[in-house]
């Protein structure tokens, strides 16, 4: 039965918890993707985003907690939500052996389309994402952005409610990427398609409709991107200094202002752009020649994540590199 | 299970069979390497030994090239299958396998894909290599060429299976290999393929009679060539003919257990 959430919602995630042997990648997570938007799931690597893609692609078995595709639930449909799913791995899940036409195809005769049917789709979403002068060639020979695009008409041609896409931008330089963001505003508005996203990439995080926050496995803020930077109520002073450790000391110990640290830079946090101005006079006088540079600045995704998970971004990365070392 | 879902699940396995042959036609090295290595490596042998040692093999009217040719013609079969896995190691790396296994279609319809793909393409360089078959006096008598066939599907395929079970798990092209040099190979030398069961040390023999693919062969080398089968140590040609059905099996049915587990 479709609940009038299930409607509103093309995923619900409910109570998910994945282990991995004894290291649990998922706490609990709870989280919605909104039908016909642009959802964005943010988070720094490690704090899983991949395993949440596995489940959501049926890669993985759910162990905890429930999830609805489109009314669906994952536990019990999970041929029926493959069939509603269009995926964009992170890596190219493409055979760079065959032609673009040939891909096209072995993915439509997968999803059980074949003749003229399956040749009508391939020459509409080829056309859509701007590849059907390219069908003859093979994939080895398309650049980065190109490949991407053919894996994207792959994943859209037996019409799927939604995309599912694996950091679609991974190794992509800045023009391709603004292409491909491109690509998928139209993609939204002209094909009401509902596109899933995951990403490490503030930049791309801001261009989506709605943002889910995750870190360590758990939820840590939901909104669109603007709203979650509003709902912090916040201006921030940036301090870049060579010696940032020590001067976020002393700031501690001689004006009682609290601070976070990221390599030169310092963070400190005010309620309004006057005080804001006040504290950068302030610290001027007073540390004015540790200082390189000093400024006001609006809050980013970054701030929003370091407020609701209590960290640095890199500092999460930074352990997740090292502990996969 | 309707006609419309197995309609859609023989597609799958159609579109992957296709896809391994497309990609094999694709790259040349692979067909260089596919038809001329056993080539040479029959020719070197099987001239160099025959010449060099008693291999238990030979007797006055068996050349030992002439005994070594259904075993280069098992080599064939087992490398071009086992080779064809490979891909499985690289699909994942690359997500492909990752796209096919998202896809709503049974997982035994993409191990079958896979199967069928890699086993096609070891029997069409079997049947090749009939080619040169009567240069070294191979009678290959024509009234025996189905179980030729038959033989050449059921190694065919249990080969690829094997192949692809351990492909499954693996993590890199490189474990594929060691596994390959430690088990593979011996699977072959230990078949009877360059020594003959009777002529082996009885530890040895214990072995090769312990092997499946040693069944095959034998299969393998009754249709080729009759006259060199007259061996007390094998059961009879039916019965090693069923033994190399049931590994064929069994090897299948783990083959799609395993694509049915969720590791990717």
């Amino acid at each position: 039965m479709v609940n009038s959430r299930a409607v509103r919602d093309v995923i619900s995630v409910s109570g998910v918890v994945y282990n991995y042997g004894a290291t649990r990648a998922l706490q609990g997570l709870s989280l919605s993707f909104a039908q016909g938007k642009i959802s964005g799931l943010l988070g720094p690597n490690g704090s899983g985003k991949s395993t949440l893609f596995k489940l959501l692609t049926t890669l993985a078995s759910l162990q905890e907690g429930e999830i609805t595709i489109s009314g669906l639930s994952l536990r019990e449909e999970r041929a029926r939500i493959r069939q509603k799913l269009g995926v964009v791995f992170q890596s190219p899940a493409l055979d760079k052996k065959l032609t673009v036409l040939e891909n096209l195809r072995h993915q439509g005769h997968l999803y059980g389309l074949r003749g003229a049917d399956l040749e009508q789709r391939i020459t509409r979403w080829s056309k859509t994402l701007g590849v059907n002068e390219r069908l003859g060639e093979t994939v080895e020979k398309l650049s980065g952005g190109l490949q991407r695009r053919v894996e994207i008409a792959k994943a859209l041609l037996h019409d799927p409610e939604v995309l599912l896409m694996d950091e679609p931008t991974n190794g992509l330089d800045p023009i391709v990427r603004h292409e491909l963001w491109r690509t998928l505003k139209q993609l939204q508005a002209n094909e009401a398609k509902s596109i899933i996203l995951s990403t490490h990439l503030m930049e791309e995080a801001q261009q989506c409709d709605s943002l889910v926050l995750i870190d360590k496995g758990r939820v840590v803020g939901t909104g669109s991107p603007d709203e979650m930077v509003d709902a912090l109520g916040i201006v921030l002073v940036r301090i870049e200094a060579l010696t940032a450790n020590s001067l976020a000391e002393k700031l501690q110990q001689e004006l009682n202002l609290k601070s976070t640290v990221s390599e030169n830079r310092i963070r400190l946090e005010t309620s309004s752009l006057a005080s804001g101005q006040a504290l950068i006079a302030q610290i001027t006088e007073k540390f004015g020649t540790e200082i390189q540079s000093i400024g006001l600045a609006k809050p980013t995704l970054e701030d929003v994540y370091v407020a609701r998970a209590g960290h640095d971004w890199r500092d999460e990365e930074e352990r997740t590199t090292a502990k996969k070392k | 299970m309707s006609t419309q879902v197995l309609q859609h699940n023989l597609m799958a396995t159609y579109t992957l069979w296709w896809r391994e042959i497309v990609r094999f036609l694709r790259q040349r090295t692979r067909i260089i390497g596919a038809f001329g290595s056993p080539v040479m490596f029959w020719l070197l042998i099987g001239s160099g030994v025959g010449h060099s040692f008693n291999s238990g093999a030979t007797t006055e009217s068996v050349s030992y090239i002439r005994y070594f040719y259904p075993g280069t013609m098992l080599m064939i079969v087992l490398f071009t299958a086992i080779f064809a896995t490979i891909s499985i190691i690289e699909d994942r790396q690359v997500g492909f396998l990752q796209g096919v296994l998202v896809a709503p279609v049974s997982r035994a319809s993409i191990a079958w894909g896979k199967i069928l793909g890699g086993a096609t393409l070891a029997i069409v360089q079997a049947l090749v290599f009939l080619i040169p078959a009567r240069l070294a006096g191979v009678p290959m008598p024509l009234e025996q060429l189905p179980l030729l066939l038959a033989v050449l599907v059921l190694l065919s395929i249990g080969l690829t299976a094997l192949g692809y079970i351990i492909a499954w798990r693996m993590e890199s092209v490189q474990g594929f290999h060691a596994i390959m040099n430690l088990f593979l190979l011996p699977l072959w030398l230990l078949s009877g393929a360059l020594f003959t069961l009777d002529g082996a040390f009885s530890w040895l023999r214990w072995i090769m009679q312990l092997n499946p693919v040693t069944y095959g062969l034998q299969v393998m080398r009754y249709a080729l060539d009759p006259d060199q089968t007259l061996t007390t140590s094998y059961p009879s040609i039916p019965v090693c003919l069923l033994i190399t059905a049931a590994g064929t099996l069994l090897l299948v049915a783990l083959a799609v257990w395993m694509t049915r587990q969720e590791k990717v």
